[in-house]
């Protein structure tokens, strides 16, 4: 009974906080919660997504874990230890690769799925950048036919599409570093937008086409997926410290006051109650900051960075296909305005959202602070089954066949198969 | 049928060697010039150009040992050297000594002329080959050091007249201050091995720079994308090239775009993506396929940003069997080239004057918490600068 214990646990070092879940996988291939460990962070220790002050990071995230180790009662499984990774310096870019469908009857097989998405994983990338993870696109039958899953289908060619995301090598490892420092080696890096993807998106808007949102505190990450597929991604270093900064700049305020009029949204409910000032007690006596003001500064911020995604997006010509729209999440998804506003710039239904499929001990994660953490544990649970995989294995739609041979065929597979991921 | 491709293949092929035999002259003048030229005399893949070196010191020139070396008013200096002289310098270069340069230029298409400015020789020389070579049509690019700071005020300002007269003559002029040159050499390097290094990393300068004008066989760039581009304004030019041989390792393209990338005076990967237009060169052997090439263009296209005018140069060469060689220019403009000229329509001016007056545009600019962190540009935008400063929004502070 103890062995089949399967612990995941998953770290985010965000910018506003240092946050540890720890989850559990039943066969059945949900995950429960069975601790949550939190440290805030103050302004400065983490800055847009890159880690400042390594000693306090790692003191925060001892902190994070012990409290999380405690509440579980379990011991961190370090082979199943990830941790998402952001920053100015990951991009992505469309990698394409082809095989020619040779065999019997001209069948496509798994094998011929695997080669194509390993062929189109082969990207030129800068030397002093590394593949971060890269998921699995659509097929393209003889250069006609566009299909999910091309397994079965009769064919001279198949062409497959993957969506690579990619980072510097060293930024990346920063975020290891303060794991490696406790002594958790072998920490799984992932994109934190694709982690925030897996937590909060349904089938349904993966399948029909959705923009994600993730708003943190330091970084702004998006992605965009149709058929399955990641579409495009990418990330900007503004997020709600940044409206903090604004305030903090225009209104001559301290940057904490900032952070937490953000934070628990002060100026909105002031605004409920037909309070059109905001009273500051300063050093030099109290002041009245009109609301408007307040409330300018965070919604010309909002605006234009929704603005710099849209302007981002048009480029790639896949916004008309967001049937379902956008979806918010991460602290920035909290503001009162963001959905109206998201809303106006994309001209699409805007949703907030939160945790799917939350389950466990742990109550208080309905909240779109946690979708990316959450969703780095759901990551993190699906990645062990890829990895563990035998011929019984996990649910991925790709890995669903892949038969014991191709695997113990070659270790490199295997390697790809690490990061790669399928919605 | 056969025989007609074979025609177009023959008259290809035909093609090909012609623009191989294009002549590039590469010219030392003075001291250091002649130094750079020595080194570069000795570099793989130099045997193509035609290398020269000029100079009024006769020990200078019998050290280089070079076939081409052309001394300079030795009538009346005896290859003492003109002293840091430019008067000198210029009476060197005039009538006997000047016609035996331009015969060595003659039929050249590119001259590529280095030197170390400050000095006598250089310093006049470089506008002479300058004027020379405009008469004669030959497109010129001077590659010139100026001299260190500790080398003094009156040596600099000699250098800095040098060159402005040079601006008036010469197609394109990249200046390499000394400090930066030495900047990127270990301290604790013997003076000695620091020169020849720093010579030996302007010669490889020179010799990516002269590879611009074959790169016509398979992917064209030439001297003309080149002036296109520096002639538009004053620009900031870095330059990096990488090399790596075959027997270094399957990955042989990927180790000369991490030189290339390590090149001392291009100044990290971070200028790369600053830079407004960046050309692009790469010379292989003919045994060079298809993926090595792509992956080397492309890996240097991820450093650009979109609005990037990339120019981007293949070539194959026999000399260059089993060795990959990139050459990177990248070229930044002191002010952005496609600026909008202010009240440029009368109408937009009245508009103007109709509005309210807006805030003086020259208050500095706080990014408060963020002003020490890594910059956080975006299509020209600093974004870590609050928004609605950037847009000129005011705000009621309240009291």
């Amino acid at each position: 009974m103890f062995r089949n214990r399967h612990i995941i646990t998953a770290v985010e070092i965000g910018t506003s906080k240092i946050c540890v879940l720890i989850g559990e996988a039943n066969q059945q291939g949900h995950i429960s919660v069975l601790a949550h460990g939190e440290s805030p962070v103050e302004s400065g220790v983490v800055c847009k997504g890159e880690i400042i002050d390594m000693d306090r990071v790692t003191r925060y995230l001892d902190e994070a874990i012990e409290k999380a180790e405690y509440a579980a009662d379990v011991d961190i499984d370090s082979n199943n230890l990830y941790i998402s990774v952001t920053g100015s310096h990951i991009r992505s870019m469309k990698g394409s690769g082809h095989v020619i469908v040779s065999g019997e009857g001209r069948r496509i097989s798994q094998e011929h799925m695997v080669e194509a998405l390993r062929n189109a994983t082969m990207v030129p990338i800068p030397p002093e950048c590394v593949i971060l993870n890269s998921v699995d696109g659509n097929f393209l039958i003889d250069g006609l036919r566009r299909i999910a899953d091309p397994e079965g289908q009769i064919a001279d060619k198949l062409e497959a599409f993957a969506h690579i995301i990619y980072g510097n090598r060293n930024c990346i490892e920063n975020f290891q570093a303060p794991l490696r420092e406790l002594g958790y080696d072998g920490s799984i890096p992932v994109f934190s937008a694709i982690a925030a993807a897996s937590g909060i998106l349904t089938d349904d808007e993966l399948k029909n086409g959705v923009l994600m949102i993730d708003m943190g505190a330091g970084t702004t990450e998006y992605m965009l997926f149709h058929d399955s597929g990641a579409q495009a991604s990418g990330i900007l270093a503004v997020g709600c410290d940044h409206m903090a900064n604004d305030l903090s700049v225009g209104l001559d305020l301290n940057i904490s006051l900032c952070r937490k009029m953000i934070g628990d949204n002060t100026t909105h409910s002031r605004k409920e109650h037909g309070q059109a000032f905001i009273e500051i007690d300063g050093n030099i006596g109290s002041r009245k900051i009109p609301a408007v003001s307040v409330e300018k500064i965070v919604d010309l911020r909002l605006r234009e960075l929704f603005g710099l995604i849209l302007s981002q997006l048009q480029s790639t010509r896949m916004l008309p296909f967001i049937d379902r729209g956008i979806v918010l999440t991460g602290g920035g998804a909290l503001l009162p305005q963001v959905r109206e506003i998201a809303g106006s710039v994309f001209e699409a239904p805007v949703r907030i959202g939160s945790p799917l499929e939350l389950s466990g001990s742990v109550t208080n994660l309905k909240s779109p602070r946690y979708g990316m953490v959450f969703g780095l544990l759901k990551h993190g649970d699906r990645d062990r089954q890829i990895r563990k995989s035998g011929p019984e294995g996990p649910s991925g739609a790709i890995i669903k066949n892949i038969d014991r041979k191709l695997i113990s065929a070659s270790r490199d597979t295997m390697r790809w198969l690490k990061n790669a991921i399928k919605f | 049928m056969a025989e007609k491709r074979d025609k177009i293949l023959g008259s290809h092929k035909m093609n090909n060697a012609s623009d191989i035999t294009a002549k590039a002259v590469v010219l030392g003048l003075g001291n250091a010039g002649t130094k750079i030229v020595g080194e570069l005399s000795q570099l793989n893949g130099s045997s193509w150009l035609s290398i020269g070196a000029a100079d009024t010191d006769k020990s200078s020139l019998e050290r280089c040992g070079l076939q081409n070396s052309f001394p300079v008013g030795f009538e009346w200096t005896h290859g003492t050297g003109c002293g840091g002289n430019v008067i000198k310098g210029e009476r060197a270069f005039a009538h006997p000594s000047r016609t035996r340069i331009i015969e060595f230029l003659s039929g050249a298409s590119l001259v590529v002329v280095t030197g170390g400015m400050g000095g006598g020789t250089a310093t006049a020389g470089c506008s002479s080959i300058a004027r020379a070579a405009k008469k004669m049509g030959i497109p010129s690019i001077f590659i010139i050091t100026t001299p260190f700071s500790f080398e003094g005020h009156s040596k600099r300002e000699t250098a800095e007249g040098g060159i402005k007269m040079l601006l008036t003559d010469a197609d394109i002029v990249i200046s390499v201050p000394n400090d930066i040159l030495y900047s990127s050499i270990a301290a604790h390097t013997s003076a000695e091995d620091a020169f020849k290094k720093s010579d030996i990393e302007i010669a490889r300068a020179v010799l990516g720079i002269a590879e611009i004008i074959r790169c016509r066989n398979i992917l064209s760039a030439d001297i003309s994308d080149f002036k296109n581009i520096l002639q538009k304004r004053k620009s900031l030019c870095c330059l990096g090239l990488g090399s790596a041989e075959r027997s270094e390792g399957e990955n042989f393209s990927h180790i000369a775009l991490e030189r290339l990338m390590a090149s001392p005076l291009l100044g990290g990967t971070e200028n790369i993506r600053e830079a407004d237009a960046v050309i692009l060169t790469l010379t292989g052997g003919p045994e060079l396929n298809i993926a090595e090439m792509r992956h080397s263009l492309e890996a240097v296209q991820r450093y650009t940003e979109n609005d990037t005018k990339l120019i981007v140069g293949a070539n194959t060469d026999p000399l260059y069997a089993d060795r990959i060689q990139l050459t990177l220019i990248s070229v930044r403009y002191e002010f952005s080239p496609d600026a909008p000229e202010e009240f440029s329509d009368v109408a937009d001016f009245q508009e103007q004057l109709a509005s309210d007056q807006p805030e003086l545009p020259l208050l500095p600019v706080s990014k408060g918490i963020f002003t020490n962190t890594s910059r956080n540009i975006f299509s020209s935008q600093d974004l870590d600068i609050p928004t609605f400063l950037r847009q000129g929004v005011h705000l009621d502070k309240g009291r």
